[in-house]
């Protein structure tokens, strides 16, 4: 079959590249996973047949969050250092995305010539990606439940993980993200980072669970958390834990200067939100342990680092400015982010809280119970004075949600909208004039249309 | 007055800890403190010791298939003291993927081990994971409920002898095939609804409370609560089901 499919080679990539021009032609902007999906249908082994990509040069990098800004970072490190690298910076995490990355760069005949290959893979599609490009390397950045409806329990990822791991791979793990590091179990050629604790760090109250050891099933204790399920652990149980140093860490981090340490060498750093620290460790081990680059070099190359979005990000309506928030719903780690960083602000504020119903799929569906595993107290005693829950069929959840902390529940409105008009009639009819949004993506790119429009309108 | 206390043990939440259960904790909380009932809550992991007996409510939340062999080694010492506790009458409630600890067999994609056996039912993994809305009516404690929450289902549930614990509206219940919704003993009930039940449903937390306050020989809640906010939560996502695509066809 594979001899078959390799004939189908040529034509898939000739396909792939006449896609990838005429793409080109009609929006240069434009990622597309179109000529890899198609290629894919004539010879769906393709990526497995492009020339001269050596298992050493390849960096799969998976996980539940920072799997695309670890992608986007590795790979701006290496291009800083004079490396030619082929990723999917563009395209999807999956075949496709890789398929199309590869018929790009490669010629007429399916051959390449880049020192390193960085490709995001989705965790479901992590063992279809390495059937056909058995990599060296594997970056985990974290194993957490997340999308539900999709993944179901977290050990249904964690098997399709499990299922390519074998001694012949460099495996590189979070020491601080129990999943994660268990793969250490199936492999001793494993290399950990790690963060230390730093401003943000935080502790949740004995009434919170934890989570399972992924080896015993006993309940884990964190001594503290740097993300929501992520921190250094131990199980009370067998003994399963963070190692005490790992092997790159992140330390000493300075939030008003933008400075940290990674392995004793000082650098600055371009994005401060919990995760990123995460990604920079990350990359540093990677780059160093598959690129050899030292430690100067990788931290020289975060100064013109760009990310897709930031922690979070301001804009003007109305005479006010607001403080955008951006969360993964059917996820706890983004919105806990969130909650813990509008709560260092002490000032008086109003928070514009929207969870949507889920629409990944069909049947979309109304989950709020992520919220539950949130700790909402720092926020609540930050000084909150008015909150807004609005969305469509969500929104009385997310006050039933604050309505279980200590808070005067008078001063919560409850609109079931979408509509940016209410919404900003809101924001400008509150007293308060420090605001924040929580919502997802989606929702905050219909409002800042919106906000668009309404600019132009007034600009005649 | 009634002296009234009353015992829940939440079993293993930091195993079986996958969608916001504690918000169930907070909502049984909440209605015994508004109606002056001194509600005990016992947290038992897996390195506990726990006698069912010691109980009058009893909480397991979701879990992973994955950690079905740990929970039911845990569980089967204590067997005989869960079957009395069904048979007694007093609410034994699991929810979401821990319904199949207590089956016959749980058949898993590559292999079948033994479940409790408690009950009279067997559980088989499907290849896909299925979440959803769910809404379905039930009889408890002679109330006529209806339930409203979310599903997340990664096996179907077959019941042998065992009777459903409610009569789907909408949503996959134990097969997507038919319109059962979980297992019913006595008092006990096991549902596919998980995350937060007991905050959803208030009507549900107070009649699980009552049969606690009256297996105790104790009076149960007299007083009338609106559960505004609740009722609004209910009939919002009433309208959103009534509206939305599905492929399921089992309750149309």
């Amino acid at each position: 079959m594979e001899n078959k499919t390799s004939l189908r080679f040529p034509l898939a990539l000739t396909l792939a590249k006449g896609i990838n021009k005429l793409v080109n032609i009609i929006d240069p902007t434009r990622g597309t996973n179109l000529s890899g999906e198609k290629a894919l249908l004539i010879d769906p082994y393709m990526v497995s047949h492009f020339k001269n990509i050596d298992p050493s040069k390849v960096i799969l990098i998976t996980g539940t969050n920072g799997k695309s800004s670890s992608t986007n970072l590795i790979t701006h490190i290496l291009r800083e250092n004079g490396f030619k690298v082929i990723s999917n910076l563009e395209g999807a995490n999956l075949l496709s995305g890789i398929a199309t990355s590869l018929a790009k760069e490669s010629d007429l005949k399916g051959n390449t010539d880049a020192d390193f290959y960085v490709f995001e893979t989705d965790e479901r599609y992590l063992p279809l990606i390495y059937e056909q490009l058995p990599a060296k390397n594997l970056l985990v950045m974290n194993l957490q439940k997340d999308q539900v409806q999709r993944n179901g329990d977290p050990d249904f990822i964690y098997q399709k993980v499990k299922s390519v791991i074998n001694p012949e791979i460099k495996l590189f793990l979070n020491n601080e993200e129990p999943r994660s590091k268990s793969f250490e179990t199936d492999n001793t050629n494993v290399i950990y980072f790690g963060v230390e604790p730093h401003k943000e760090t935080f502790n949740k109250d004995e009434s919170f669970p934890t989570e399972a050891c992924p080896i015993c099933h006993h309940k884990l204790d964190f001594n503290y958390y740097n993300v929501d399920g992520v921190g250094q652990f131990e199980c009370t149980n067998c003994n399963f834990k963070s190692q005490p140093v790992p092997d790159y860490s992140i330390s000493d981090i300075d939030y008003e200067n933008k400075e940290l340490i990674v392995n004793g060498v000082k650098g600055s750093f371009p994005y401060d939100y919990p995760f990123m620290f995460y990604n920079y460790a990350a990359a540093a081990a990677v780059c160093k342990e598959v690129a050899g680059l030292s430690e100067k070099e990788i931290l020289n190359s975060f100064h013109n680092f760009e990310n897709i979005g930031g922690r979070f990000e301001t804009f003007e309506f109305g005479g006010k400015t607001i403080k955008y928030m951006r969360i993964k719903q059917e996820n706890p780690d983004t919105l806990q982010s969130a909650l813990n960083t509008i709560a260092q602000d002490k000032e008086q504020k109003a928070v514009f809280l929207g969870l949507y119903p889920i629409h990944d799929f069909t049947p979309g569906y109304t989950n709020s119970f992520y919220t539950y595993d949130c700790d909402f107290k720092p926020l609540i005693e930050s000084n909150v004075d008015y909150f807004y829950c609005f969305s469509p069929a969500v929104c009385y959840d997310t006050a039933l949600r604050i309505s279980y902390e200590d808070f005067d529940m008078e001063k919560v409105e409850i609109e079931e909208t979408e509509d940016p008009e209410k919404i900003f009639n809101k924001i400008i009819e509150t007293d308060n004039t420090n605001i924040y949004l929580i919502t997802w993506l989606h929702t905050f790119e219909d409002l800042k249309k919106y906000v668009k429009s309404k600019q132009e309108e007034s600009n005649g | 007055m009634d002296k009234k206390n009353i015992k829940l043990a939440w079993l293993f939440p930091s195993t079986l800890y996958l969608h916001g259960e504690r918000g169930n904790i907070l909502a049984f909380e909440k209605i015994a403190q508004n109606n002056d009932i001194n509600l005990t809550v016992d947290t038992i992991e897996l390195n506990n010791s726990f006698n069912p007996l010691d109980y009058d409510i009893i909480y397991m939340p979701a879990g992973e298939l994955v950690q079905a062999q740990s929970v039911i080694t845990k569980l089967e010492p204590v067997k005989k003291e869960l079957k009395q506790f069904i048979k007694e009458g007093r609410p034994l409630i699991v929810t979401g993927n821990s319904i199949t600890y207590f089956g016959k067999n749980i058949k898993r994609l590559d292999k079948t081990f033994q479940g409790l056996g408690i009950l009279d039912f067997e559980s088989i993994e499907n290849k896909e994971v299925y979440g959803d809305d769910i809404n379905f009516c039930t009889n408890y404690n002679q109330k006529d409920l209806e339930i409203l929450g979310n599903q997340i289902q990664m096996c179907d549930i077959k019941l042998n002898s065992e009777e459903p614990f409610g009569t789907l509206l909408y949503g996959y219940g134990n097969t997507g095939k038919d319109k059962n919704e979980g297992i019913r003993k006595n008092n006990s009930f096991f549902t596919n609804t998980l995350g937060p039940l007991f905050v959803l449903n208030p009507w549900l937390t107070q009649e699980v409370i009552n049969i606690a306050l009256e297996n105790n020989k104790l009076s149960a809640i007299q007083k009338q609560s609106e559960y505004k906010l609740e009722k609004q939560s209910f009939n919002s996502k009433k309208d959103y089901i009534k509206n939305k695509k599905t492929n399921l066809t089992n309750t149309k």
